[in-house]
């Protein structure tokens, strides 16, 4: 099995199980503390994690644009999701400022003005639209071939970019899976035209880089032994894998996001007239 | 069981969905008419573009506002799954646009069929991905019907208490004497029978697209031609033909309401809708006729099977239908009228494809303008007729508004405009010309040049129709 296959083939495996843990997940439910699935998730986050920074796939993605598309992919549904589902953030950034002294909290939440009113701006942002927009600006920017250009070129851009992928899709899945925080969706309509514009807009800019027949991004051709064929070949197999991806995880999603609604109120409340 | 506000609402979207999709892409037809028409020449390359995109588009577009009209038949009689309705809805609707940009973008002009060599050879006009993307989307619009099939199968079968009671088996074998006092209603049975053939019909659409993503990977050769043929035609031919069955659903929901009578489940009813099981997986062979290699047997077997098919059509949509309406001062309201058209169109249609599966007839009109006569009708002036009363009277019912004399004309305009195209078609196949010809000569041009006045009248009857549902939405939509 080449490289290539097996890391995406780990990558659909994890995929499956962070969708598969939060199948319990709706927009009013949230997975107990002590509920053995949030651990499931939280593995699936690490080792997606991991498979994006250690496996044979970090190697690839740094000469392969499809395999770059696949930890693109990874970043922007499979590792978001799992890290909801399991909701580690709030305990793995609250126990270092519990563990502080009460009057240094006091101290350093004075200092910053850490009260609820400096936060608005950040829970404006965790708002459905301006995180739908902000997701979509953020993925649309960094294929822009200079930029994406510079990222190949420069580590640190590289890195840069990587976060602003996994920032912005957190906060575009929240609305969908966050429980009854406040900018949740309130109903299903609203919940499936997100999704719809969620996975519209990448679904387009996978089919653009799909079917262009130019060489977009050209520092490919710099490296050794890939040829423009093969450069453009893999172009469109990266588009066709950013293009399919977005519609099959947010169909997946959605069964897993959008509430059961009335109707499982009135099965049970009533069978049909004449099996009375 | 009370009807649930949500599964309305449900229905509602998909059928809005079905109609704005059937205006954008009968606007693409508009343009082809034109073209063959030779009142607006574009290239033939943008011709067969818009040609696979207007197929694929349109398919889409009528299963999902007729599985919104079986939505709301079901609500209130058979528990459904909202979430998962939903689901299959995010998935039909992410198909299109893959589809859009496959065609519009990509350059895909293999028709909505893509038959052997096409797509993967098309000698540089398109690329391996672009066609790849048609075939996805496919894929999924075959994924949300399944989930569809489950989510109605399962509704029936609880609400009914098992498959045999769903599908009435113990009272029509019975001859009536057993099982009356429980019986499911037409919907629900066109809703078991339509789910059956449609998990059977995704099965199919499997056996056709996964070894085509193969053979694009390279993981294996390429595949008999005859033997994509075959199943992609039994799979083209299920999904259409499930979709006017979907239908159904509307007419059975919009009788009673236009006759003031309840359309009860009988015999004739049961028998027929059971047997569309079994009929309308044999007769896809009629696509076949002209593949010689195909043995004789099959092809006769299908001409029978062809045959047959009008009998649950017949006993059920016209017969039932036209029962229902005799003598019941049936006010001609704008479902009215539309229900009206559905019935004559699916009996016209239905007579113009049963001419065509005679196989002396089909060696002079195979690929020729008479079959797109027979499609149309089916949809135009059936599926859609059908779906767009219940949608009309569903906004209306909800809104509280009243229909004027406008809206009674536009639906009128609808079925007059609607027979003069689908007859243009049929004159054209008559007389010999080609389908999926870019280009026509000026021998042809006379009926496509009156079909684009009757198209334009179709246009004006949507477009009023369109505005009137649009701007009751708002207040359909709440509770």
């Amino acid at each position: 099995m080449s490289p290539f296959l097996g890391s995406f083939l780990g990558a659909s495996i994890l995929s499956i199980v962070s969708i598969a843990v939060s199948t319990r997940l709706s927009p009013n439910v949230r997975l107990k503390r002590n509920d053995p699935r949030r651990d499931i998730a939280l593995a699936a986050a690490i080792l997606v994690g991991l498979l994006v920074l250690f496996s044979p796939l970090d190697a690839l993605a740094d000469r392969f644009f499809s395999a770059h598309m696949v930890v693109h992919e990874l970043l922007l549904f499979t590792m978001p999701i799992a890290l909801l589902a399991a909701r580690p953030i709030p305990a793995v950034l609250m126990t270092p400022w519990r563990l502080l002294p009460s009057r240094w909290r006091r101290s350093i939440a004075k200092r910053w003005n850490w009260t609820r009113g400096s936060l608005v701006s950040f829970a404006y942002l965790e708002r459905p639209f301006p995180a739908l927009l902000m997701w979509t600006l953020v993925l649309w920017l960094w294929h822009a071939p200079r930029l994406y250009d510079l990222a190949l070129r420069n580590e640190w851009v590289h890195t840069t970019e990587h976060i602003l992928f996994l920032v912005t899709s957190l906060l575009y899945w929240q609305p969908l899976l966050s429980g009854c925080r406040r900018g949740a969706l309130n109903n299903n309509p609203q919940r499936v035209l997100y999704l719809l514009a969620g996975g519209m807009q990448g679904c387009l800019l996978g089919a653009l880089i799909a079917v262009d027949n130019n060489v977009l991004y050209t520092d490919y051709l710099l490296l050794p032994g890939l040829s423009v064929q093969v450069v453009l070949a893999d172009q469109h197999l990266g588009g066709a894998i950013m293009w399919f991806t977005g519609p099959i995880f947010c169909g997946l999603l959605a069964a897993v996001a959008l509430d059961n609604g009335d109707i499982r109120v009135a099965a049970d409340r009533n069978e049909a007239p004449w099996s009375k | 069981m009370q009807k649930s506000t949500e599964i309305t609402r449900i229905a509602l979207v998909h059928m809005i969905t079905g109609f704005a999709l059937f205006l954008a892409m009968g606007l693409l037809g508009y343009a082809m008419r034109l073209d063959q028409a030779g009142l607006w020449n574009f290239d033939p390359s943008l011709f067969y573009e818009i040609l696979t995109l207007h197929g694929a588009g349109m398919l889409n577009a009528a299963l999902i506002a007729a599985l919104g009209g079986m939505i709301e038949a079901l609500n209130g009689s058979t528990p459904l799954d909202a979430r998962f309705l939903w689901t299959a809805y995010v998935i039909s609707c992410l198909a299109f646009p893959i589809i859009v940009v496959a065609t519009m973008i990509g350059g895909v002009g293999a028709g909505w069929t893509m038959l052997y060599p096409l797509p993967y050879h098309s000698l540089g006009e398109w690329s391996v991905t672009a066609a790849l993307a048609v075939y996805v989307s496919y894929f999924l619009t075959a994924v949300a019907f399944l989930i569809y099939c489950l989510v109605f199968l399962t509704g029936t079968r609880r609400a009914a208490g098992g498959l045999r009671r769903a599908l009435a088996l113990d009272y029509l074998f019975s001859f009536g004497c057993e099982g009356a006092d429980r019986l499911p209603s037409p919907a629900q049975l066109a809703a078991t029978a339509v789910s059956i053939d449609g998990i059977g019909t995704v099965v199919l659409g499997c056996i056709w697209l996964i070894p085509r993503f193969l053979d694009a990977s390279g993981l294996i050769g390429p595949m008999d031609a005859l033997f994509v043929k075959g199943v992609l035609n039994g799979f083209g031919h299920m999904l259409t033909n499930l979709t006017m069955y979907t239908a159904l659903a509307s007419l059975f929901a919009m009788l009673p309401v236009i006759t003031g009578r309840e359309l009860k489940t009988t015999i004739p009813i049961v028998l027929a809708l059971d047997l569309v099981i079994l009929i309308l997986i044999v007769p896809f062979g009629h696509h076949l006729y002209q593949d010689f290699a195909v043995p004789a047997a099959i092809l006769m077997v299908s001409e029978f099977a062809s045959f047959a098919s009008t009998v649950p059509v017949l006993l059920v949509a016209i017969m039932g239908g036209l029962i229902l309406i005799y003598r019941s001062d049936m006010r001609w309201s704008v479902p009215a009228i539309l229900v009206a058209l559905g019935l004559w169109g699916w009996a016209f249609g239905g007579i113009a494809g049963l001419m065509d599966a005679v196989i002396p007839i089909n060696q002079v009109t195979h690929n020729t303008l008479w079959v797109p006569g027979h499609f149309h009708t089916y949809y135009l002036l059936g599926v859609l007729a059908f779906t767009f009363a219940h949608m009309y009277h569903l906004v209306r019912e909800r809104s509280g508004g009243r229909e004027s004399v406008i809206s009674r004309l536009a639906a009128w305009l609808y079925g007059i405009g609607g027979a003069g195209f689908v007859l243009m078609f049929m004159l054209s196949g008559a007389m010999s010309v080609p389908r999926r010809f870019a280009q026509h000569i000026p021998a042809w041009q006379i009926p496509d040049q009156i079909s684009v006045v009757f198209v334009g009248l179709i246009s004006l009857a949507l477009v009023w129709l369109g505005i009137e549902i649009f701007w009751r939405l708002a207040s359909a939509w709440r509770d």
